[in-house]
């Protein structure tokens, strides 16, 4: 049984980033992600955990889950980033967007993620849904 | 986010190619999160199991990221021989992993060490002769399993 609650943001009731991203991924990134989520969702304690970053400097408060994928037709690791908003109080994690990180450049931007932290919890703009498995 | 078993099958009849990865992630990630679970309940430091199993606190370091993906059996294996617990790698049919993933958690991958079992379990004799050996534990099941060996005992 989980753990942690991870949940989606929707910055309109039409969006939801995240599951638009997975939906336009092949099986095998869904198939890495959806294990990823599970084994982080049965993790009790997030505060030392390999892959699971603490962003620094302007972008304090978002938190950056690692998943890399390693596709059998592909030479190198695809390097996958969900990033959001972790709440031990409420026992959440909620998932703002999800990039790709190449070198140290981040598709979408974490300034786009940052921007839909504000929207959700200063402008009190979108929603937030528990994530679909 | 509902997992159970129904879903994580549901998500399995998608294609064999995301069977496929699923496993592959499954492995690659299962080991270092059973690791951490063990290490932490235990209170044990990476330094302490390294040197318990004979290799660099780095192996351990690794072996306890689940995205480093690299771990060889030998690797596993003087891992699991330093923490005097036992590993079973097998070839399973999906309804077992999609069991395994729907009833995850820290606890229910917990293991006892060899000692810790063999205090508990007993070969009771009558001179020479084994009347009676306990199986080891089912997976996961360590409280039931070791609450009714403390029944038989008493």
């Amino acid at each position: 049984m989980s753990f942690w609650r991870i949940k989606d943001y929707w910055p309109d009731p039409n969006t939801n980033l995240a599951q638009d991203w997975y939906d336009l991924q092949e099986d095998e990134v869904q198939a890495e992600f959806d294990i990823a989520v599970i084994l982080l969702a049965a993790t009790v304690d997030w505060s030392k955990l390999p892959g699971f970053i603490p962003r620094k400097g302007r972008y304090t408060g978002l938190y950056e889950i690692v998943v890399d994928v390693k596709l059998p037709y592909e030479k190198k690791k695809r390097h996958y980033r969900p990033i959001g908003i972790w709440r031990p109080d409420s026992q959440d994690f909620i998932i703002l967007l999800v990039c790709e990180k190449n070198g140290k450049t981040y598709d979408p931007s974490l300034d786009t993620a940052l921007s839909h932290k504000r929207a959700w919890e200063q402008e009190r703009k979108g929603d937030i849904h528990d994530h679909k498995f | 986010m509902t997992i159970n078993f129904e879903r994580i099958w549901q998500k399995l009849t998608k294609s064999k190619r995301y069977r496929a990865q699923f496993v592959s992630a499954q492995a690659k990630r299962s080991f270092p999160y059973q690791l951490r679970a063990i290490m932490k309940k235990r209170g044990m430091s990476q330094e302490t199991l390294a040197k318990q199993a004979d290799i660099s606190q780095g192996v351990i370091s690794r072996a306890a990221n689940p995205n480093y993906g690299n771990l060889t059996i030998n690797t596993i294996v003087k891992i699991v021989g330093g923490l005097d617990m036992a590993y079973i790698g097998l070839i399973v049919p999906f309804s077992e992993l999609a069991k395994w993933v729907a009833n995850l958690s820290e606890e229910g991958v917990q293991v006892s060490t060899f000692d810790e079992e063999n205090i508990l379990a007993p070969v009771k004799t009558r001179g020479d002769v084994p009347l009676e050996r306990r199986p080891p534990f089912p997976h996961g099941q360590r409280g039931s399993a070791l609450d009714a060996m403390r029944e038989t005992i008493q």
